[in-house]
């Protein structure tokens, strides 16, 4: 009763929480703020374009990548087969479990008119299945912890993901081999199915060839192994057990855990394990079911979805309902694997300047969680705008997702979004006031650090600009100054006061001027300096140093 | 010797025929090249972080070594700063320390062996002018070329060491072995507008645009680059704007490559426009 009862509430959770999942689909906008898209229009898009697809010649293409990329996984093998591995053992095998074990009345009996969860081949079918997932759950543990960037971007998500499969499998695998080993469980199978009167014949035969041969356990019954016992209980077997039980040594993870719990089998009957296991094997699925759509889990659905519908083509160029819905199903679709940070071509930037935004995973989680409107620090939102800007839309987190996220269309569009409302990537860095009364900037740095010190932090030294006699070749050679119309206003200080200005010692002045954040590092001026002053590169320290006091939030 | 070639962030997206028309080039001059998966050269935080640049350009130059090759680039950007980087872990053995220190954490090293070259010089110093004009099959006949060589590439010249920062030959010396003339224009040897797109866009804009009134001034056809940055910002300005092509395009097409392994319909240059220059 108690399964009954979880099993369809469960269901129903789980059902609620789809319904509560797929309707952001419709809602979630990453992109630029337009005149607005209400849900029922976007669903109505929705709808419009999967008839579309349907109907028209892509639906083949749509067929192949169901096969091709959703079940056999083809991509993932191509870009790395040990992610393959795990990813498809986790897979077929749970799949199989599902069809085969789980939903044995609605699919393996329909199917198999002989089918008995103990004949072979299903018995050993389901160790295998089985073993799958837990050598691909092993690999998944083992690749979270060996990487660098997958053990940093590791979420309670996917522990909890691991682990609920780890508990599913190991009380599946000791639940087999508790019901070997068990007395109660021996009893009540020869009660109910083998149709044998105990009166007439007794059982002690039948106990002593189990014993001996098929792994039962009888502890404190002194069971006699004499040749003419065991030829009864042999003829007993094949007239009432054989037919519907294979050996437990197929399965043959079970039967092992079944040799370790040996020793402990009237305690764990006296207990009946098998019975506490089959409550915690089938309340972890049913927790699992429950769950599917607030974990990790859920992408089981969002993902296959989101390489059906991107093998359909790509959306429009233009902004378009079809476009924010297919950002919002891809924020769901991502299992957080990890991929697109380890191959991210500015990941290991991530070792110098500390944002976790600047990996692609991170960043996706981030707007997904902005697009469910949770609130945000402005600190947290400068360091998501911080990690895309930094980011070099180099493609490859797109080219390798193995769920085929368009994270390139998410980034640029995030970027639109981002710089409609004021957070452009430079609005950080360039200040939006100088003062042109030099008399009170001079000798001082924002802070109390001495310039000198500060500027050797970025590699820049005195004897770097100490050469300067301000003859202003680099400012007569400084294409931005030409191309100025009114250079000392837009400019604030043009690259020869720069030098100057450094000698005496005005650290405010040159870092709050336009000029660094202007400079096109052309080099021209460097190249043409007679005094061999490194005037570009002595920009690119004082745009660093900049950084550095700009970045006031706290590093997470 | 095996080249390393790497294409820079800007290319897999933005400018996928730059990719695709110089690896057909290099193959049909017999250059070999791999394709490791590097990272960015660092640009993108070169404004920002110093340890962070170098970092980035250290591992790419760690995983060259590892197979023993230079690395080839056709973005000038991409070269520069790479170039630059070396140059600083070269000098300051400190700092080469420090980032040797967080390249162990994946059992890599920065020794200094590999250079990173730009596509230009391998094709000039490597394959020479000869053996490329071997190739030419189709010479164009009476086409003017400015010839936008690319900042980062050509300064500081002590440390990228490219060409003559005031008076550099290289990229026309490989322009005129398909044929086409070189004009000498004003702004041949500066900015493209590129690096202040996102700080100060209306610099940028100006920049480019006095850049290509330059060319057309001086009766240039097209304005030919080699660099990833500058191609993107000459292909943003607006149509009126001079025809510009990307040099193993220029090259390519009188190599008599196809058509699609060099993306000419992803420029501004139309095709016919360029046969035309055969033809006559």
């Amino acid at each position: 009763m108690i399964f009954t009862y979880t099993f369809y509430a469960a269901c129903l959770v789980c059902l609620v929480g789809i319904f509560c999942k797929v309707r952001p689909w419709f809602s979630y906008r990453i992109g630029p703020q337009k005149p607005g898209f209400s849900v029922w229009r976007r669903l109505g898009y929705a709808l419009r374009a999967v008839v579309r697809t349907v109907f028209s010649s892509r639906i083949f293409r749509v067929a192949f990548s169901l096969i091709y990329d959703v079940l056999l996984q083809v991509h993932i093998l191509r870009k790395d087969p040990l992610r393959w591995v795990m990813h498809f053992f986790i897979f077929a095998g749970f799949m199989a479990l599902l069809l085969l074990h789980a939903l044995e009345d609605q699919v393996s009996r329909e199917l198999f008119s002989a089918y008995h969860s103990t004949v072979n081949p299903f018995m050993f079918l389901r160790n295998l299945f089985g073993l799958l997932v837990l050598i691909g759950l092993g690999i998944a543990i083992y690749r979270r912890r060996a990487s660098r960037i997958l053990k940093r971007i590791t979420t309670r998500a996917d522990r909890i993901a691991i682990a609920l499969l780890l508990v599913i499998m190991f009380s599946g695998f000791l639940l087999e081999g508790a019901k070997i080993i068990s007395p109660s469980v021996f009893g009540s199978m020869l009660r109910n199915y083998s149709g044998y009167s105990m009166e007439a014949e007794g059982s002690d035969p039948i106990k002593s060839y189990w014993q001996a041969y098929y792994g039962a356990a009888f502890p404190g019954e002194d069971l006699p192994e004499t040749p003419k016992i065991m030829e009864q209980g042999k003829d007993m077997h094949v007239n009432y057990c054989a037919y519907c039980h294979a050996r437990p040594q197929w399965a043959f993870v079970s039967y092992p855990a079944s040799r370790v719990m040996y020793p402990a089998a009237g305690f764990l009957d006296s207990v009946r394990m098998d019975v506490i296991l089959w409550y915690v094997h089938f309340l972890a699925c049913f927790i699992g079911l429950a769950l599917l759509p607030f974990t990790k889990f859920f992408h089981v659905i969002a993902t296959p979805l989101s390489l059906l519908v991107n093998s359909a083509g790509p959306p429009a160029r233009e902004e378009t309902a079809d476009r924010l819905n297919r950002r919002a199903m891809e924020l769901d679709a991502c299992t957080s694997c990890g991929t697109c940070s380890v191959h991210c071509s500015v990941a290991p930037i991530f070792a110098g300047i500390e944002n976790r935004y600047i990996l692609p995973s991170e960043r996706l989680s981030a707007l997904k969680k902005l697009s469910a409107g949770n609130p945000m620090t402005p600190g947290q939102l400068e360091q998501i705008v911080e990690g895309g800007q930094i980011c070099t839309k180099c493609y490859r987190c797109t080219r390798l997702c193995p769920a085929g996220i368009d994270l390139q269309d998410i980034w640029l569009a995030a970027e639109a979004q981002f710089a409609q409302q004021g957070y452009s990537p430079a609005a950080r860095w360039i200040p939006d006031s100088f003062d042109r009364d030099l008399s009170s900037a001079q000798q001082k740095l924002s802070g109390d650090t001495d310039l000198l010190d500060s500027l050797a932090a970025v590699a820049v030294h005195q004897e770097d600009f100490s050469g300067c006699f301000k003859c202003k070749t680099c400012t007569n050679a400084c294409p931005v100054v030409d191309a100025a119309d009114d250079p000392l206003r837009e400019l604030d200080l043009l690259p020869h006061q720069m030098m100057h200005a450094l000698s005496l010692g005005m650290g405010d002045a040159v870092l709050s001027s336009r000029m660094i954040w202007s400079c096109a590092t052309c080099y021209l001026c460097q190249e043409h300096c007679p005094q061999g002053v490194r005037i570009t590169d002595i920009f690119y320290g004082l745009k660093n140093l900049a950084y550095r006091q700009a970045n006031r939030y706290s590093p997470n | 010797m095996t080249l390393a070639f790497f294409p820079g962030c800007k290319i897999p997206y933005f400018c996928f025929h730059y990719g695709t028309s110089t690896k057909a080039v290099l193959k049909s001059l017999g250059v070999d090249f791999v394709e490791p998966e590097f990272n960015c050269c660092g640009y993108s935080v070169r404004n920002f972080d110093l340890k962070a640049f170098l970092l980035q350009s250290a591992r790419n130059f760690a995983i060259a070594e590892q197979g023993g090759m230079d690395i080839v680039t056709p973005c000038k950007c991409c070269f520069g700063t790479m170039a630059h980087a070396r140059h600083i872990l070269d000098e300051n053995h400190g700092l080469r320390a420090e980032i040797n220190q967080m390249l162990a954490a994946e059992n890599r090293k920065y020794t200094g062996v590999s250079r990173v070259r730009h596509l230009l010089s391998v094709l000039a110093e490597d394959v020479g002018a000869a053996q490329i004009s071997a190739h030419v099959r189709r010479s164009y006949h009476g086409m003017k070329v400015a010839a936008h060589y690319g900042c980062h590439a050509l300064r500081p010249s002590s440390v990228v060491q490219f060409d003559n920062p005031f008076s550099p030959t290289i990229f026309e010396s490989l322009i005129r072995v398909t044929g086409a003339e070189c004009v000498d224009w004003e702004k041949r040897l500066e900015c493209c507008g590129q690096p202040l797109a996102e700080s100060s866009p209306e610099l940028s804009r100006r920049l480019a645009e006095r850049k290509i009134s330059s060319a057309l001034d001086s009766g240039a056809d097209l304005i030919c680059s080699a660099c990833t940055y500058c191609q993107n910002k000459f292909a943003a300005v607006p149509e009126t704007a001079i025809p510009n092509i990307l040099y193993p395009q220029l090259l390519g097409l009188s190599m008599g490559l196809s058509g699609r392994s060099l993306g000419l319909e992803r420029t501004s240059v139309t095709r016919e426009k360029l046969e035309r220059f055969i033809a006559a």
